[in-house]
This record gives C-alpha cells, sequence and structure tokens, in this order.
C-alpha cells in the first residue's frame, strides 16, 4: 500500500459509516504512527467491537481492542469489496465504480449509483469509494 | 448459497483464471483464506479462530484445524473447497480476477428499462471492460462477475 493508499486508509475510518467487516486485509499501526509492512485478515470478533486478525507473518491470531492501530489495506481485493458494500449501504445498491478513461482525459476512477448524482471521483478505485463511504448520508 | 450459486462456485474454481486470495470465504465453512503466498493446488492457509490448513489428497482436500479455544484435539473434515459468492469481499477478489483478464473492467446493474426504477436495475447485472464492451450479464452481480470470468456470458433482454 503506497503512501497516497495510505492517507485513504487514515481518512475512512474516521468517517461515520466506517465499520470494520470480516474478510478486510489489514496492517497494524505503529504506537508511532507508522505501519507495519505485514497484512492480516480479519477471520472473526469477539463480542461486537473487537475485530481478530490472522497475522500470516506471526502465525497468530490477534484480538485488536481499541482498533485504533489497525488500518485497513487498500490494495486488497477482498478490501475493496468490502468497502463497495459499506458505500452501497450510504447509497443503495446499485453504487458502483468504474473506470473513466475518457481518450484525452486524465483516467480517473467514478464512484455512483448510475445516475451520477452525487459522483465521486478519485485517482484509485479505492480513493473514489472512500469518498464516497465518507460523503455517505449519516445513519 | 442455494444449489444454484455452488454450481456457479464450481464453474469459476474450474476456470483456468481461478485462484484463490486473501481473504475469501470457503462456503459453508466460516473459514478464509490468509496467506497468498502458501497458496498452492495442493495446500493453502485459512482460519476462523483457530489455525487451519487445506490440503489436497488422493483428489480430496482435507481441513485441519486445533480449536484452541474449546481445547480439542486436531479435527479432520474432507471439504470440496468452494468460494462463498454471497460474501462481500469474496466478490471483491471476483472483480479482480475479471481485471486479471480485462484491466479496468467493472460492474454494474443494468437491467431493462436502465432507468429509474431501482427494482427493474438490480434485476440485471452487467461486467464492462473499458470502452462498454460487455463481458458477462446475468440476474446478480455474483453470476455476471463469474460470467465473465468464465466466458459463459448470457444475453440481456434490452428494454
Amino acid at each position: 500500500m503506497d503512501e497516497a493508499l495510505l492517507t485513504q486508509a487514515r481518512l475512512v475510518v474516521l468517517a461515520p459509516r466506517w465499520r470494520w467487516m470480516v474478510g478486510m486485509c489489514v496492517r497494524p499501526v505503529r504506537v508511532d504512527g507508522t505501519v507495519e509492512d505485514t497484512t492480516g485478515v480479519i477471520v472473526g470478533w469477539i463480542g461486537e467491537e473487537m475485530p481478530v486478525a490472522w497475522w500470516p507473518d506471526l502465525a497468530q491470531l490477534r484480538s485488536h481492542h481499541p482498533t485504533t492501530h489497525l488500518v485497513p489495506e487498500l490494495a486488497s481485493s477482498a478490501t475493496l469489496g468490502c468497502l463497495l458494500t459499506l458505500a452501497r449501504q450510504g447509497w443503495g445498491p446499485s453504487f458502483h465504480t468504474h473506470l473513466d478513461d475518457w481518450p484525452g482525459d486524465e483516467p480517473a476512477w467514478l464512484a455512483h449509483d448510475g445516475h451520477r448524482t452525487p459522483e465521486f471521483r478519485g485517482l484509485t478505485e479505492a480513493a473514489a469509494l472512500v469518498a464516497a463511504i465518507i460523503g455517505a448520508p449519516a445513519n | 448459497m442455494d444449489e444454484g450459486l455452488l454450481a456457479l462456485a464450481r464453474l469459476v474454481v474450474s476456470s483456468q483464471h481461478w485462484r484463490w486470495m486473501p481473504g475469501m470465504l470457503l462456503v459453508e465453512t466460516g473459514f478464509r483464506v490468509l496467506d497468498a503466498r502458501r497458496i498452492r493446488s495442493w495446500e493453502m492457509q485459512v482460519a476462523d479462530d483457530s489455525v487451519s490448513s487445506l490440503r489436497s489428497k488422493d483428489g480430496k482436500w482435507i481441513l485441519s484445524w486445533y480449536d484452541e479455544q474449546q481445547e480439542r484435539e486436531r479435527q479432520t473434515v474432507t471439504i470440496e473447497p468452494l468460494p462463498d459468492l454471497t460474501d462481500v469481499a469474496t466478490l471483491g477478489c471476483l472483480l479482480a480476477l475479471v481485471r486479471d483478464i480485462y484491466p479496468g473492467a467493472h460492474a454494474e446493474p443494468n437491467g431493462p428499462g436502465g432507468g429509474a426504477d431501482e427494482a427493474e436495475r438490480l434485476n440485471w447485472w452487467a461486467v464492462y471492460a473499458p470502452g462498454a464492451r460487455r463481458l458477462g450479464t446475468a440476474r446478480t452481480e455474483a453470476e455476471a462477475l463469474v460470467a465473465a470470468i468464465t466466458g459463459a456470458a448470457a444475453e440481456v433482454p434490452r428494454g
């Protein structure tokens, strides 16, 4: 996950619509705020607030509470599937992304419900989805 | 998953484009694929709340685990490893598989009429490559993704 995606990952967890989901790939955040170069997968929960992740490099299951020391791995396809679900919870089941590669224009990812009102744009699919989740109406 | 989705899952894992990816859910087990680096044709690491492995032996897939919480002995069952096509993380991975073949592809609801009736639009899903080339169409997003991966696209009645 590059710096741009990491910035998006730090933003999206602050959104009111954000929630951790089983199947998301995650990265650990150190006490100093830097992110470790290892990836885990959320495989379950303890109670309703404590996700449990398996960390292959450590060969360990760990529970995470608080979750401030986790960020979603936005380079993961599984995580993007979960982000799309969060966006659909805010904007409806038709919400989807597509690549806008119109000749002559800078390629960009768009996220919308087919009517393009509203429409969220990003240089990556993850960025477009993060903008949609942040901009979604409150629950 | 119902029988129709199980059949689709069998179809997609038989595709030459299939690969297991971290985060995918195995149907009816609660186990998820963990580490892509360890995934081979004969073994992959999976977990729910226990340490597990899935191996192919004599043409069968053997799921083994030790449940630490319940301090049970190592358990072993034979399963058919199939992706759960109702799981959103798994669907995200299916879309990535489509993009392995067709970079930049996407899925969207595209029901007959194509217009204001949301329920009608959600009755059909289409997968498109950039340039609006339609790759797969079906009643659900999962089916359309599988159709795009396997090349088994069905035609959609257009309104």
